[in-house]
């Protein structure tokens, strides 16, 4: 990530802060007309590198979690839950709960691979495409409207994994 | 990345992507549909490949 990263951050913050969460603040209520998504300028660069040598960290934002050691994320907050969570790859899906209250859950309880792509990604290691899988999956839950707390709080945690697991590559999957 | 937003992710401009007519909360594909799920993955991963930025790349599948 790069100084493109916050390119319009400031003007974008004094949009949300005099519009939407003033809103928020006056109502205790959500005005989605008053929201302006993320418009960036530029994309960031970078190198193509070799699948079948690099190091791969799935960071999904389905709100996938550990029940049996971590606290579920406060899905029903209507500013957003910035923390992330990590659980490692080889968890079984059964072991995994999902704390995120804004898109449908039937598909990925059904099969937790329409978003945590895991037993796939195991393959194409086991088949030499990609060349590791980092053995911690990071995610996060995917009700984020204040973008400089994204980019503070949890781009910043993803950004310490990235770094201390030496990876190579991020799949990111949105929910 | 890879998503089923064509216009939030337009505008957040990810380094490489593929986008598809997919739902929100089937990402990746349908539920059990092994194939589906790894065609998009594929197509997604092997973009890593290419020297950024990439266009983004709209896949058939829904």
């Amino acid at each position: 990530m790069s100084s493109q990263d916050n390119e319009n951050l400031e003007r974008w913050t004094e949009h949300f802060q005099k519009g939407w969460l003033k809103n928020f603040v006056d109502t205790k209520s959500i005005d989605w007309k008053l929201y302006k998504y993320v418009r960036n300028e530029q994309t960031v660069s970078g190198k193509g590198l070799e699948l079948s040598k690099a190091r791969l960290l799935l960071v999904s934002s389905a709100g996938a979690y550990l029940p049996s050691r971590d606290k579920p994320f406060y899905a029903a907050n209507l500013l957003g839950d910035y923390t992330i969570r990590t659980f490692p790859a080889s968890t079984p899906f059964s072991e995994l709960e999902y704390a995120h209250d804004h898109y449908d859950q039937t598909s990925v309880r059904d099969d937790a691979q329409v978003l945590l792509p895991l037993n796939h990604l195991r393959n194409l290691v086991d088949e030499k495409v990609i060349g590791s899988l980092s053995e911690t999956v990071v995610s996060f839950m995917g009700y984020q409207p204040w973008v400089g707390r994204v980019m503070k709080k949890t781009l910043t945690a993803i950004r310490k994994i990235v770094q201390e697991e030496a990876i190579d590559a991020v799949l990111l999957v949105p929910s | 990345m890879t998503s089923w937003n064509a216009g939030i992710i337009r505008g957040i401009k990810p380094p490489r992507g593929t986008i598809t007519a997919l739902q929100r909360g089937m990402t990746l594909g349908h539920p059990h549909d092994e194939a589906q799920q790894k065609r998009v993955l594929m197509e997604t991963l092997k973009l890593l490949e290419l020297d950024a930025p990439v266009e983004l790349v709209r896949l058939n599948e829904k």
